[in-house]
């Protein structure tokens, strides 16, 4: 097995018993960067000069008999959204190309290098996050490893393509409908969206106030806990929450209308891997993906009103309308969403005196083909853009921690399954996914691209 | 009023002008906006529900 196809765990272990040096790995890490990601098109900046001082710093304090860390040379990266030391934080856009470079490190990649990780680079995104697919005016199209012809999703498909190739072994995203959940399926991979607030913003280029969440991708379970263990801004950590006996239901209703046989299939597999013979409804799950909706182009759109005024022609014609648009809405849609949403956080509070953990699919389908512009969801030809997030956003909506599980294999395109649970209680759905992935039901190997 | 006069109108207001090339586009943007905007504001919300974002002092 290569460097590269060991997960994060597995390499600081080997880093720390000096089976392998830092560099050697960051080495097979740029060789294989260097090899996919013009086809993939991952990265939007490469540091590759700081991660060679990062892992001689690694190799340093092991040789002088310290512990650099559980991330130990583990090569990482990070989507554009985030601060790096020297880059211009860019959010995918045109317009923040040329804003001065960032003072520092937003705090939580800062957690993870503390920990001895490595930063490769930073990641491509739709542009501002406002996107599903990552086909970025300004920067290309991400690509999926699995079919080099289909999207890696969005918006944070630079961070999950990059797992998925084997690129780095552990990337942070942002996920405000879906930007997590939705490119970790597609892709293959396991991603985490913690609860609304249990993650530090600072430091990153913000969306939607009311639904941005920071979160990681992996290719184990084991590296998504430990990658969530030390994003965590809280001194207490989690209870571990039991996974066997838990109680876990399937979302049926609006969760499974318009979803394909394939990806309805693999929601079956997860529930039997976890014991789950019930479905439950989330009700009005619709309006709240429709709230969720309209919030976000409002929101989105007072966040950029200025650069709409004065530079619209910079923006991403695929972003530009719907922040414009979504700027002007009546004050009166706004409020009543926002009642809505505290509406239906009492509806899901309900669902979960009776279940623990609820499963839905991360996507409708599986990956569809860069420049795709509509698909048929349940015989209706509709637009790819706003529908691939049609199960994710309710979710985001009211701030539940999901962990997206990638079932993969049998010559199928890779499909993400939600294992969604009780606000603060991710340990729990952390826990599903290491059972299921201990049993085989789930699974991510390193996808070389095709 | 037709949603394009309201997108002018509220253009004007909100101090957000609409480029004559764009206008196309935000129209069919603010029609697709519309359409989820009514799935929210045609539900009964009971009169004690208070909106979800909190101000802590």
């Amino acid at each position: 097995m290569s460097l590269c196809e060991l997960s994060a765990i597995e390499i600081a272990a080997k880093v720390r018993r000096r089976e392998v040096s830092a560099a050697e790995v960051l080495d097979a890490h740029i060789e294989r960067i260097e090899r996919y990601d013009q086809v993939l098109n991952c990265f939007t900046d490469l540091t590759f000069d700081r991660a060679k001082r990062e892992a001689a710093h690694v190799d340093f304090q092991i040789a002088a008999g310290r512990n650099p860390g559980p991330l130990a040379g583990v090569p990482i990266a990070v989507k554009n959204l985030f601060d790096v030391r020297g880059l211009a934080t860019r959010a995918g856009s045109k317009i923040f190309r040329d804003a001065p470079p960032a003072s520092d490190d937003a705090p939580i990649l800062k957690r993870l290098t503390n920990a001895g990780a490595v930063l490769l680079g930073t990641l491509n995104m739709d542009e501002f996050a406002y996107g599903f697919v990552t086909e970025n005016a300004h920067d290309g199209a991400t690509r999926n490893p699995h079919d080099t012809a289909r999207i890696a999703g969005g918006s944070s498909g630079g961070s999950a393509a990059a797992v998925a190739s084997g690129l780095a072994a552990i990337t942070l995203g942002s996920d405000t409908n879906g930007s997590i959940r939705l490119p970790a399926g597609l892709c293959g991979i396991f991603g985490l969206k913690p609860t609304y607030g249990r993650i530090d913003r600072a430091g990153t280029f913000p969306f939607v106030d009311s639904f941005d969440h920071l979160g990681p991708f992996a290719r184990s379970s084991a590296d998504l806990t430990l990658a969530y263990d030390l994003l965590q801004s809280g001194d207490k950590p989690d209870a571990v929450l039991p996974v066997q006996g838990a109680r876990v239901a399937s979302l049926d209703d609006w969760f499974v209308q318009s979803a394909s046989a394939e990806m309805l299939d693999a929601v079956a597999a997860v529930a039997k891997g976890l014991g789950a013979t019930q479905r439950v409804t989330l009700p009005e799950a619709e309006r709240a993906r429709a709230a969720a909706f309209c919030i976000t182009a409002f929101e989105g759109g007072q966040l950029h009103k200025q650069n709409l005024i004065m530079r619209p022609e910079d923006f991403d014609a695929a972003t530009r309308p719907r922040l414009i648009a979504g700027a002007l809405q009546p004050a009166e849609t706004i409020l009543q969403a926002q009642k809505f949403r505290a509406w239906f956080l009492a509806q899901a509070k309900i669902i979960f005196e009776r279940f623990d953990l609820l499963l839905a699919p991360a996507t409708p389908c599986t990956a569809p083909l860069v420049g795709q512009k509509t698909m048929m969801l349940n015989k209706v030809e509709v637009a790819v853009r706003p529908n691939l997030g049609l199960y994710t956003q309710p979710i985001s909506f009211i701030g539940l921690p999901v962990v997206c599980v990638p079932v993969t294999g049998g010559g199928l395109l890779p499909r993400g399954v939600q294992i969604i649970a009780g606000p603060g209680r991710e340990r729990q759905a952390l826990a599903a996914a290491a059972m299921l992935e201990r049993d085989g039901v789930v699974a991510a190997p390193v996808a070389t691209p095709v | 009023m037709s949603e394009a006069d309201y997108l002018r109108a509220a253009s004007a207001l909100l101090g957000l002008p609409i480029r004559p090339e764009h206008e196309q586009e935000v129209r069919e943007a603010f029609a697709v906006i519309s359409a989820q905007a009514r799935l929210v504001t045609e539900f009964a919300l009971p009169d004690d529900v208070e909106a979800a974002p909190r101000f802590t002092p």
